[in-house]
């Protein structure tokens, strides 16, 4: 139905009553053309899991919440093109907007990576959804 | 001809000797001519020390006992090196890992460079698997992605809660093989009228424990509404290819 809709879909990840992300890799793989986007990049202990399902699936994409900005900086240096699939979250309410917006000096100081991670990916796939 | 593909003998925690004759009795009782056998201690202390204990202890069985051999990929080149050594020079036939309790992820990067060796020594390797978060069916099943020639065994085909991931991880790809220890009965069937018996693997995973364990798991197979040569298979043909 999402793929019918032309919505992305978003699934928590992580331990240990969440999604494992190679499970969310099976189903972007069975969907290719809707976007899917592992909340929270499996944290805490499914961390590992993070770049080979990104490498396995294209249409995934790592929101950011829960995730420190050491390991979405290391995710980025690894893969400086996969800036268009990294998705701010805050995970409000149980986080704070300030706390969560500081993380962004230490995951990139490129604006223009900063713009993508920050809206402009994520606007891109709600457009999609809209066209 | 049956093969148990998963059983266990060595040291316990608290460091006394499982008596290797309670495996062979067990494997007696219940017409279990050979078993592949793992280390315990190996998963959390000094694997060469390990390896050596149970290549030992095999060798009093011969034709009986195949012992594979553990290694540690904290360790680095020097687990690839302790590699090499338990397949030339004792004789083991696979290499068994535990990555939760040895305590690593199988998307371990550590883990490239072990893989890279057990396609050099053209070995097949098995993992303990259906726990998350670090020894997962799918993540097996990526590293079997990534290393086609390799035949891995999911040990426990993914456990009771996982068993699903691996038979869809197994139906993928072709070097993937599945354990039956630790899948309950409906899922054994699922896999084998899904698969077929030719990757599938009767194991019992005992040896340390009380011998009804093998017994149980053994009935599991012979529960199976499959035809005689389906059974064999599962019950040892399918196993007997991997002991080349």
């Amino acid at each position: 139905m999402a793929a019918e809709l032309k919505q992305p879909v978003y699934c928590h990840t992580g331990t240990a009553n969440f999604a494992m992300p190679f499970e969310l890799a099976e189903l972007a793989r069975r969907f290719p053309d809707t976007p899917f986007i592992m909340g929270h990049g499996g944290a805490s202990d499914y961390w590992y899991d993070v770049i080979p399902v990104m490498e396995l699936e294209p249409n995934v994409y790592l929101e950011i919440s829960k995730v420190p900005p050491s390991g979405v900086h290391s995710v980025l240096s690894a893969h400086p093109e996969w800036a268009s699939r990294i998705l701010f979250g805050s995970n409000l309410p149980a986080a704070s907007y300030p706390l969560e917006l500081s993380k962004l000096p230490s995951i990139t100081d490129d604006p223009a990576v900063r713009s993508a991670i920050m809206g402009n990916n994520m606007a891109r796939l709600l457009q999609e959804v809209l066209a | 001809m049956i093969i148990d593909s998963h059983t266990h003998t060595g040291l316990r925690t608290q460091g006394a000797a499982v008596p290797v004759e309670g495996l062979i009795e067990a494997m007696r009782a219940n017409g279990i001519d050979k078993a592949v056998v793992f280390t315990m201690e190996g998963f959390y202390s000094n694997t060469r020390a390990a390896n050596n204990r149970l290549a030992a202890t095999a060798a009093r069985f011969p034709g009986i006992l195949y012992p594979w051999v553990t290694v540690d990929p904290h360790e680095g080149e020097a687990a690839t090196v302790e590699l090499r050594r338990a397949i030339s020079e004792l004789g083991m036939g696979g290499l068994k890992l535990h990555t939760w309790v040895q305590g690593y992820s199988i998307s371990n990067p550590k883990m490239d460079m072990v893989m890279e060796q057990v396609v050099w020594l053209g070995i097949p390797v098995i993992f303990h698997d259906g726990s998350p978060p670090w020894a997962t069916p799918l993540q097996i099943a990526n590293l079997g992605r990534r290393y086609r020639t390799v035949p891995v065994i999911l040990g426990h085909g993914g456990l009771r809660e996982l068993w699903p991931d691996a038979l869809l991880a197994a139906r993928q790809l072709d070097n993937l093989w599945l354990g039956t220890s630790g899948v309950p009965l409906n899922g054994l069937q699922k896999m084998v009228d899904t698969l077929g018996p030719e990757r599938l693997v009767f194991g019992s995973d005992g040896g340390a424990g009380h011998p009804s364990t093998i017994t149980y798991r053994l009935g599991l197979v012979k529960a199976l509404r499959i035809s005689d040569q389906a059974r064999e298979a599962i019950l040892g043909g399918s196993m007997a290819r991997l002991l080349g």
